[in-house]
């Protein structure tokens, strides 16, 4: 296994530029998801660093030596597909012993390998099918075979779920991080799924138009999005983001959220000190809070904005309750059936600690909390 | 599928089964024509109205393995008794075998130049296929336009020119000429089914061969051919039988040594009347190979050998 690293690559497309300076450090044994929108670029950097597609510019090592440069085959790096491509011709055993056919291994060695991998898969009884008779999980579980069998530098995996059903996904997704814990194979795994990423990876890479936006592990990309895109496109529900105003009063701080909204949140005064260092008085303010932050009381309590219900979404462990501040929407999460139906107003309470705010111009976070 | 099968459903098949049958029966009745004319005698072949029910004879076969020359006198039964069953039939036709025809070599021809000329075209094809599919080419769409232009110009316009260019080059009525005009004439087609075919196949495959450590060529001849054989079967069929029916182009390139069957059958009408029990026979005889031919890759004909591995 090994380490891989990419310097400011850039990946055009005739005219088009769609990966901008790239930087991604991954470490031996860790396993990174590249997360993003359809056409972020996330599967091009894949490809990238198998080989399949070549870089205008920058620089991709494998264990500190340039690839960027070599043939696919020279990389010594697996890929598994988001539509498996086993070959439709030869049966699980061929489509497994493939890789090891190209390296001249003898036969008796080909069957060990490929016996060894099938028995750790649990995919033994399958290795006499032909890839028409798979259903999309044992296909899923071929050709993880077929990547793991010569034990390569580096797994890469572009969306392998993306077809599958969300039972049978969720099943893979223990499968496989069971998988990269047993093996500890450098992986690099592409998805849109934020689910997916937030439950496998070591580390999130979340990719926007062809740029990084963000790296780090799960918990800090969740509590500490670089920028609205991240806050936004990490967790579900989606974060509220609203543009607000604040103002000092006395030892305290008023935060108004949106546009003709008379309603004031207060919150500490050493806040407006905190957001005037920051952000100076620009105006270009927005407030991040997720669903979960916001707090939300059936009677007046003290501190508490009096609002009014405007959907009640029922998602079975909670509910997400849709309340009207100024203009806006803000979500929050509440227990299941809290606020019923009849409910038309509620009080709120932003969580101070879990407040996030953005610089509206540039979409960056002025990262208040997280130096606190 | 449906365990429940609808009346009309029901009916539909039938339908469709009674259809296939009228059609089938249709365009058989041709082929069996030709074949049962070549084993009839000469008066079977030319009474009206024709004759359906007769007593099959090889006299027609005989002949067009034959030379033959008028019996001027009957064989003495000394000599009678010596002749071959073969020379026997044509006694009694009132003419006498001079020495064996040229049939057998003729379609020895045919089979040589055919079936060189379609694997060539086959395989220059699929080269050309691939690459047309799967690498960026200047003025791609333009090449592939021209590459079928030249199926455009019926063989009888450009015959002339070829005679002349042919003749320069020594290449009249020689293996090499023949296989040669064989191969131009297919190669266009060749092309365009077999690029149709690579086409369909995802680049995924190649793609996963080259991760698991092939060259391009390799995976091309590993994944892609494979893969394609339905393809290249239908494609070589189609040449197959193009140049194995071609006319025009052989009875002026090849008048001689070479000469395919095609010129060869109808040069036996001869001068005088028709004899059209010889004919039908070396026409009947001349469906075989292709009927062998066909037969053979029957199996890479049906489609859907390759679905599934991929999920579209």
């Amino acid at each position: 296994m090994a380490n891989i690293n990419v310097k400011d690559m850039i990946k055009r497309f005739g005219q088009t530029e769609v990966i901008t300076k790239l930087n991604l450090e991954i470490k031996d044994q860790e396993f990174v998801v590249l997360l993003g929108p359809s056409g972020c670029g996330k599967t091009t950097t894949l490809r990238a660093i198998a080989g399949l597609e070549d870089i205008q510019g920058g620089e991709i090592t494998i264990d500190g030596k340039a690839v960027h440069d070599l043939p696919v085959k020279q990389r010594d790096i697996a890929f598994v597909f988001q539509l498996f491509a086993l070959y439709p011709h030869l049966s699980a055993f061929n489509n497994i012993a493939f890789p090891l056919k190209a390296a001249g291994m003898p036969k008796s060695d080909i069957e060990k390998r490929v016996f060894a991998v099938a028995e750790f898969l649990q995919i033994k009884s399958l290795l006499k099918s032909m890839p028409s008779a798979l259903s999309g999980g044992d296909l899923q579980r071929v050709s993880m075979a077929r990547a793991l069998v010569r034990d390569p530098k580096a797994l890469l995996m572009d969306e392998p779920m993306g077809t599958l059903d969300a039972k049978l996904r969720e099943e893979l997704r223990t499968e496989l991080k069971h998988l990269h814990i047993e093996t500890n194979s450098t992986t690099v795994y592409v998805t849109h799924d934020q689910v997916e990423a937030m439950s496998m990876g070591d580390k999130i890479a979340v990719m926007n138009d062809g740029i990084l936006q963000q790296m780090g592990n799960p918990k800090e990309v969740y509590d500490n999005p670089s920028n609205i895109f991240v806050a936004q496109f990490i967790g579900s529900p989606v974060m509220n983001v609203v543009d607000c105003n604040y103002a000092t009063d006395g030892d305290v701080t008023h935060l108004v959220l949106g546009e003709n909204n008379s309603d004031k949140f207060t919150l500490s005064k050493n806040l407006t000190q905190k957001l005037k260092a920051k952000n100076g008085d620009s105006k270009n303010l927005a407030v991040g809070i997720r669903a979960e932050a916001v707090d939300l009381k059936l009677e007046p309590t003290k501190g508490y904005v009096k609002v009014e219900v405007e959907v009640i979404e029922p998602l079975g462990p909670f509910d997400i309750v849709d309340v009207k501040v100024g203009d806006g929407l803000v979500r929050s999460s509440t227990r299941s059936q809290y606020v019923e139906k009849s409910c038309k107003h509620v009080w709120i309470h932003l969580n101070e600690e879990k407040i996030h705010f953005f610089d509206t111009q540039s979409g960056q976070s002025l990262n208040i909390n997280a130096e606190a | 599928m449906a365990a429940v099968v609808s009346k009309n459903n029901k009916l539909y098949n039938q339908l469709m089964v009674a259809t296939v049958l009228v059609v089938t029966f249709i365009m058989l009745v041709p082929i069996y024509w030709i074949a049962s004319t070549s084993f009839k005698s000469y008066n079977d072949s030319v009474s009206i109205p024709p004759t359906v029910f007769f007593e099959p004879e090889m006299t027609g076969v005989v002949k067009v393995f034959t030379k033959r020359t008028i019996l001027r006198k009957d064989p003495s039964p000394a000599k009678l008794a010596k002749s071959a069953w073969y020379e026997k039939i044509i006694f009694k036709a009132g003419e006498k075998v001079l020495r064996a025809s040229a049939f057998p070599s003729r379609l020895w021809n045919s089979i040589v130049i055919c079936v060189v000329s379609t694997a060539i075209a086959l395989m220059m094809g699929t080269f050309a296929a691939y690459a047309f599919s799967r690498f960026k080419i200047f003025g791609k769409d333009d090449w592939l336009f021209f590459i079928l232009s030249q199926k455009m110009l019926p063989p009888m316009v450009v015959i002339i020119p070829i005679f002349l260019m042919y003749r320069t080059l020594g290449l009249i009525d020689s293996y090499s000429g023949m296989i040669l005009i064989y191969t131009a004439m297919n190669l266009p087609f060749a092309v365009w089914l077999m690029k149709g075919f690579v086409d369909e196949i995802p680049i995924e495959y190649e793609e996963a061969a080259m991760i698991d450590g092939y060259t391009r060529f390799q995976a091309f001849w590993k994944i892609v051919l494979p893969q394609s054989v339905t393809g290249m079967a239908a494609t070589s069929v189609f040449c197959f039988i193009t140049a194995w029916n071609e006319f025009a182009l052989a009875l002026i390139l090849a008048p001689r040594n070479v000469q395919t069957a095609p010129p060869f059958i109808p040069s036996q009408v001869g001068s005088g009347i028709p004899d059209w029990t010889a004919i039908a026979a070396g026409a009947t005889i001349f469906l075989i190979p292709v009927m062998i031919f066909t037969f053979l890759l029957r199996k890479h004909l049906l489609r859907g050998v390759t679905f599934g591995a991929i999920r579209k």
